[in-house]
């Protein structure tokens, strides 16, 4: 992915104070063709959005005009977006969450096992119609009642594979432990 | 039941809290679970319906749309609506300070003292498009669940930094709206947390030189016309009342207190004078809540407004 910086005058941002926080403000285009390829979401949902790369590993999104202070440095600036340091950059559990929803491709609206499954860090299984919905191997957005909780990886599209149709959770860790002593979905333990 | 044959644990607060027995009483009993509706996810009439689905009871709260009391419901933290950032669970009181904001896109606005950050989120859900709120706290470890909520929430206008409220450098720019909730002694949590007792003189030398810095910074920083709102969790006057009269008065005539009422929301009016001390009188202007009056935790709540020009 070829993230090029872009002038921050452009988006009507203080130049002053990006280069004084040590972020760039990179060209959106191709993170979000490199989204949309996988997900297809509506042309404009990330109209509002500028792009900051914070380090190797990471794109964050803020909504624009965001008005940055030059002064102290920023822990933070809007919400992880796009883990950049691997092979296939991937949409963060922060974005997947917050856009997932309007996902129309290799989005899997979960049953409430298949969702305990992936809050549990557990792999699942798809069902045929789920499967229909992905075209691929690779990762895929997980919902339960339409609402977006993270990301998965869904192993294999191939029928002779034994990962056929298999999702593997990337649930954060710290996220589950804290749902491990409940039913988060009301049911009893 | 209160034990009666003891002091109370607040016995200073007896001349001034109205109802004492009522007020005893309210302290033995559990605080009410509150949360709020992400307006970033989802509306309240369908978070309302996906609840009931869940027979999770609720009742909305009559002084703010779309914040519901929890009846009965274990472990509000980890139902999957919660996980999926579509409620933010935050103590009934603690929601008041923002609702003294005057809140309006496009603004600019300071969380001095952020951690945790339940007020945070709920500034930065308010008007999300074109308001920038740049979080602040001195203490890096209690912004981590920040930095959570943001995520789980979707917030995306938030700058989170990690720095003295008092001395925070004039390069942070100017602001519409400034919220000071200040670091306190934590009275007005006793119903959660029981080994709070009456703040005394070694809390005030900690804390009311921290308090009035930090007041004075946050006004300083305020742009003409713009609002300062100033909160805490105690009761002690020496935290609150005194504060801002220290600071009104340095900062006279430009700053003035305006009311703080909720017309669904009564509460008792801040203190003019207190063990020999007198405020000045607009101190009646700011609002004090007891946990008899709404069954919640306890707050102080002062709205200071630059008055060089309308905001």
């Amino acid at each position: 992915m070829n993230l090029s910086p872009i002038d921050p005058n452009r988006l009507g941002l203080d130049a002053t104070n990006i280069d004084a926080q040590g972020i760039t403000l990179v060209n959106p285009e191709p993170i979000i063709t490199h989204i949309n390829a996988r997900f297809r979401f509506p042309s404009d949902l990330f109209d509002d959005l500028a792009f900051f790369q914070v380090s190797h590993k990471i794109i964050r999104a803020a909504s624009l005009p965001i008005q940055i202070p030059q002064k102290p440095t920023a822990d933070r600036i809007g919400i992880d977006f796009l883990r950049i340091d691997m092979a296939n950059p991937r949409m963060t559990t922060s974005a997947a969450m917050t856009w997932g929803r309007h996902a129309t491709s290799n989005a899997i609206d979960t049953t409430s096992e298949q969702c305990e499954l992936f809050l549990g860090r557990k792999p699942f299984e798809l069902t045929t119609s789920q499967h229909h919905r992905c075209t691929g191997r690779g990762f895929v957005l997980i919902r339960y009642l339409g609402y977006a909780l993270g990301v998965g990886f869904l192993e294999s599209t191939r029928r002779d594979d034994e990962n056929f149709g298999r999702v593997r959770s990337m649930y954060p860790r710290a996220y589950s432990t804290e749902v491990q002593q409940t039913s988060p979905l009301g049911n009893p333990s | 039941m209160p034990n009666f044959d003891s002091p109370p644990r607040f016995e200073r607060y007896r001349e001034i809290v109205p109802c004492w027995q009522d007020f005893l009483r309210a302290l033995e009993r559990p605080l009410p679970t509150c949360i709020w509706a992400n307006p970033l996810k989802i509306t309240s009439g369908q978070l309302e319906a996906l609840l009931a689905e869940q027979r999770i009871d609720f009742e909305p709260l009559p002084w703010r749309s779309g914040a519901y009391r929890l009846l009965n419901t274990p472990h509000p933290g980890s139902r999957i609506a919660f996980l999926a950032g579509l409620y933010q669970i935050q103590e009934e009181a603690s929601m008041l300070p923002v609702e003294f904001m005057d809140l309006k896109p496009g603004q600019r606005i300071l969380d001095a003292c952020a951690a945790p950050g339940s007020k945070t989120t709920q500034i930065a859900t308010r008007h999300p498009r074109g308001t920038t709120v740049v979080a602040n706290d001195r203490n890096y470890r209690r912004m981590r669940p920040l930095a959570r909520s943001v995520d789980r929430l979707g917030i995306t206008n938030t700058v989170i930094t990690v720095h003295d409220a008092s001395n925070l450098p004039g390069q942070i720019g100017t602001f519409d709206r400034v919220l000071a909730d200040v670091p306190c002694s934590g009275e007005g949590t006793s119903r959660k947390n029981r080994d709070i007792s009456a703040a005394d003189e070694t809390d005030f030398s900690n804390l009311c030189g921290v308090q009035r810095a930090i007041l004075k910074r946050c006004l300083e920083l305020c742009r003409p016309g713009g609002r300062v709102v100033y909160s805490t969790c105690t009761w002690a006057p020496e935290e609150n009342e005194a504060i801002v009269d220290d600071v009104l008065r340095e900062f006279s005539p430009r700053w003035k207190l305006i009311p703080a009422r909720l017309p669904r929301f009564p509460a008792s009016p801040g203190l003019v004078h207190w063990r020999g001390q007198r405020f000045d009188d607009q101190l009646e202007n700011a609002l004090r809540v007891y946990p008899h009056q709404h069954d919640t935790g306890g707050f102080f709540v002062a709205v200071l407004q630059h008055t060089c020009c309308p905001s």
